[in-house]
């Protein structure tokens, strides 16, 4: 019995030998607004405007090293966690609204490999049957590792 | 079964124990999960399982919930594995317009046939044709190439070069039949449509195979947001009927030429 591959316990050794990556210089934060959590955004916030729009599974950032920059550069965000948030009904309509108010230009959704992250993708899936306007939609998978296992558009 | 359906996996779990067991069985752990707030239907959706196991698991766990009902095994069709080439949305778009007028292509061969046949020049028939040549291959579908999605490719290479050349004979492929079929020349008509259909098959592969997934990788995702708009508004500036018109006249010359053939031609 091996439980929800969603919540299962691992650790992962890290060996001091290993590469791990340039640890020289500071790199700047690429967050470019502020809320980011779903519930708190207004879709008729200006950074939204035209934007190409990341939406994150919230255990994605952590797990990923250079998020800020391959991932948030020149975007805006907003993060949810499929398993957890309540109210999700909003998000859907906020997707919406991001859509055929804010006219974004894209839709990215990244989330972690576990297979409950896919309520993620389902539900930016039900924002954009909702909406009229019509968007392209990307999906990012990311490993409990931080890579990037795929990276389609839907 | 809808009922069970929509309801969270725990309390599907406390209600039928064993549906935890066959879960399980196909490594969706959820048993030991302490949220299992997830609904069975998405569970099973999400976690993706090949169409035929999926049938066998939702068969399985019905069974267990209703061990009396008379539960059918839903028959699934092997999927075929396709090559994943990954377009993206704008490309897809010019990718499935091909698919139009590859089907027009082909319908060309009968076309041909007709006009080998006949003494009279059906001539009704294939200035339809053309038609659809002018208006769905060429101003609904090159233009958004010419016009728009060549704009984020570096114009001065060769293979763009080739591409807008290959648009440019094809035009003058169709000038040359419409003016035979004025005056009436058979050989000239035969032999235009026939280098269009040999020409349009070539190109469509190159852009297919080779064209779009090489600008596909050079483009940024707001450069992906971008051409899809802009298609979106080329589009709309011709109007829904443009499409709908031309792919009921494809759909009017399937049925032709299948009569033609179930009659014994
Ligand atoms: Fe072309
Ligand atoms: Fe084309």
């Amino acid at each position: 019995m091996q439980g929800c591959p969603g919540s299962r316990t691992q650790s992962f050794e890290k060996k001091d030998q290993e590469v791990t990556g340039d640890e020289a210089g500071r790199r700047p934060s690429e967050l470019r607004q502020w809320p980011v959590q779903m519930h708190l955004v207004s879709p008729q916030a200006p950074y939204f405007e035209k934007a190409d729009v990341l939406l994150a599974a919230d255990c994605v950032p952590f797990a990923m090293a250079d998020f800020h920059k391959d991932f948030l550069k020149g975007n805006a965000l907003t993060i949810a966690c499929p398993k957890l948030d309540s109210n999700q009904e909003i998000y859907v309509q906020k997707i919406a609204a991001l859509i055929d108010e804010a006219s974004i230009n894209t839709l990215t959704v990244m989330i972690m490999q576990v297979p409950c992250c896919g309520g993620l993708l389902a539900l930016a899936k039900d924002g954009i049957e909702k909406a009229e306007r019509k968007i392209p939609l990307k999906v990012v998978v990311v490993s409990l590792q931080g890579e990037v296992l795929s990276e389609d558009w839907a | 079964m809808q009922d069970f359906l929509n309801m969270s996996i725990k309390e599907v779990i406390e209600k039928h124990p064993g549906v935890g067991s066959l879960l399980e069985e196909y490594d969706i752990g959820c048993v030991p999960c302490t949220v299992a707030t997830c609904l069975l239907k998405d569970i099973v959706t999400i976690h993706n399982l090949p169409k035929k196991d999926e049938a066998i698991l939702m068969y399985s766990i019905e069974k267990e919930i209703y061990p009396d009902r008379d539960v059918k095994l839903k028959e699934v069709v092997e999927e075929e594995k396709k090559e994943e080439l990954g377009y993206s949305p704008p490309m897809q778009q010019l990718v499935d317009e091909h698919v139009h007028i590859k089907q027009m292509i082909a319908y060309i061969a009968n076309v041909l046939e007709l006009v080998a046949q006949d003494e009279k020049i059906d001539k009704d028939l294939i200035l339809d044709v053309v038609r659809f040549i002018r208006e769905y291959a060429d101003k609904y579908h090159h233009a958004k190439e010419e016009d728009i999605l060549f704009d984020y490719t570096d114009k001065s290479l060769e293979i763009i070069n080739v591409i807008l050349e290959d648009h440019v004979t094809a035009r003058g492929h169709i000038k040359a039949v419409v003016d035979a079929v004025e005056t009436g020349n058979k050989e000239k008509i035969v032999d235009h449509l026939t280098a269009y259909q040999s020409l349009l098959t070539e190109h469509i592969r190159k852009e297919d195979e080779i064209l779009f997934p090489w600008i596909d990788r050079g483009l940024t995702t707001r450069q992906v947001g971008e051409i899809y708009q802009k298609f979106a508004q080329a589009n709309q500036e011709l109007g829904e009927n443009l499409p709908e018109r031309n792919l009921d006249f494809l759909e009017s010359l399937n049925s032709k030429f299948q009569q033609q053939h179930q009659g014994g031609n």
